[in-house]
């Protein structure tokens, strides 16, 4: 790996985080894309958590009574009654820990 | 999320009125998304002693890089010879869900000013884009609070790659701390107050089932092709139940 190598990657990760950031890009998204963005963020958000959740280094996890499993149903049911952020996680981890333990 | 209940919302144009509005809120959000970055980091940083690369450049390509995923498998790709093209271009596709980022910020962080804007760019990280959408419908998506919720997570990844530098060969084994279920921790409470529509509803078990199937049968890009066809998914719906009003 070479300074060159490292500078180029650090180059090329800030185009692909920064270019659509830049006001003088010139861009008209088209509607459809417009619509199917306000959908970004639960559906990319969510299928980063889906492999946390089912598999184990690339294996699915064996049994259902996972903590992870329960500990994310948890989080959900949480989620829904708990309008903090901070608390809502705080007791999520709390109870996945407590699974954790327990299981 | 918590509703700010100091201030009146600043929106992101108004750039004079408090740029550090949000600020601490913005770094206490982030510190379970920096719990869960902790073996990687530590995992990326070793990994960079390990293939051969000077404790300079080790610390510097987590400082310049900033980026997990791209980190890892640049290395590894580097260690079993890859040309510089090919490290350059798979990196470019791995980090290519950012376009997906900027392309959905673009609207409140293009009219930011320059100084706020570009460290805004090098700072987003997946762990940003969660946060920042977190706070979309309540007006405190601020300058400060993603400058703020972004310095500590770029903090803490560079921290905890130090320690994997500085621990190299003796890394110890994290995985029965569970650290990674923060980021579902995190995320869940994130998305659950965006279903408020069934059209978000059925893109979310969308992409969840999607992407479970994917990674199951080790497709590259499970999460990023499942999380986009999700995305359409909800469209779909939403137009199909429009047309039926």
């Amino acid at each position: 790996m070479t300074w060159l190598l490292l500078l180029t990657l650090a180059a090329v990760v800030f185009f692909n985080r920064y270019i659509f950031l830049e006001p003088k890009i010139p861009l008209k998204i088209p509607a459809l894309l417009g619509e199917a963005l306000e959908y970004a963020a639960p559906c990319l958000l969510t299928a980063i958590c889906a492999p946390i959740i089912f598999f184990d280094h690339g294996v699915l996890r064996s049994s259902l009574d996972s903590p992870y499993l329960l500990g994310s149903l948890l989080s959900i049911a949480i989620a829904f009654y708990v309008r903090s952020m901070v608390l809502s996680v705080a007791c999520s981890l709390f109870l996945f820990y407590a699974l954790c333990f327990v299981l | 999320m918590e509703q700010p209940s100091t201030a009146a919302p600043t929106l992101p144009g108004q750039q004079h009125a408090g740029h550090w509005q949000g600020f601490f809120t913005g770094v206490v959000n982030m510190l379970p998304l920096c719990l869960s970055v902790l073996p990687w980091g530590i995992l990326a940083g070793s990994m960079a002693v390990q293939s051969g690369l000077s404790i300079e450049q080790s610390v510097g390509m987590s400082a310049i890089v900033f980026a997990g995923a791209a980190q890892l498998v640049s290395l590894s790709l580097v260690l079993s010879g890859a040309s510089f093209f090919t490290v350059v271009v798979s990196v470019f596709f791995i980090t290519a869900q950012h376009f997906l980022y900027g392309l959905t910020l673009r609207s409140r962080v293009s009219k930011m000013r320059a100084h706020h804007r570009l460290p805004i760019g090098f700072l987003l990280t997946d762990e940003l884009f969660a946060l920042s959408s977190a706070n979309q419908d309540k007006g405190t998506l601020t300058c400060g609070y993603l400058i703020g919720a972004g310095i500590t997570f770029y903090l803490s990844w560079n921290l905890f790659s130090l320690l994997g530098i500085l621990m190299a060969s003796s890394v110890p084994d994290l995985d029965k701390y569970h650290l990674d279920f923060s980021i579902v921790a995190t995320f869940v409470t994130i998305v659950v107050p965006m279903i408020k529509k069934s059209s978000v509803l059925g893109g979310v078990v969308y992409s969840l089932l999607m992407s479970t199937l994917l990674s199951w049968l080790h497709i590259g890009g499970a999460i990023v092709i499942a999380g986009i066809t999700g995305m359409f998914v909800s469209v779909i719906m939403a137009r199909a139940q429009r047309r039926s009003l």
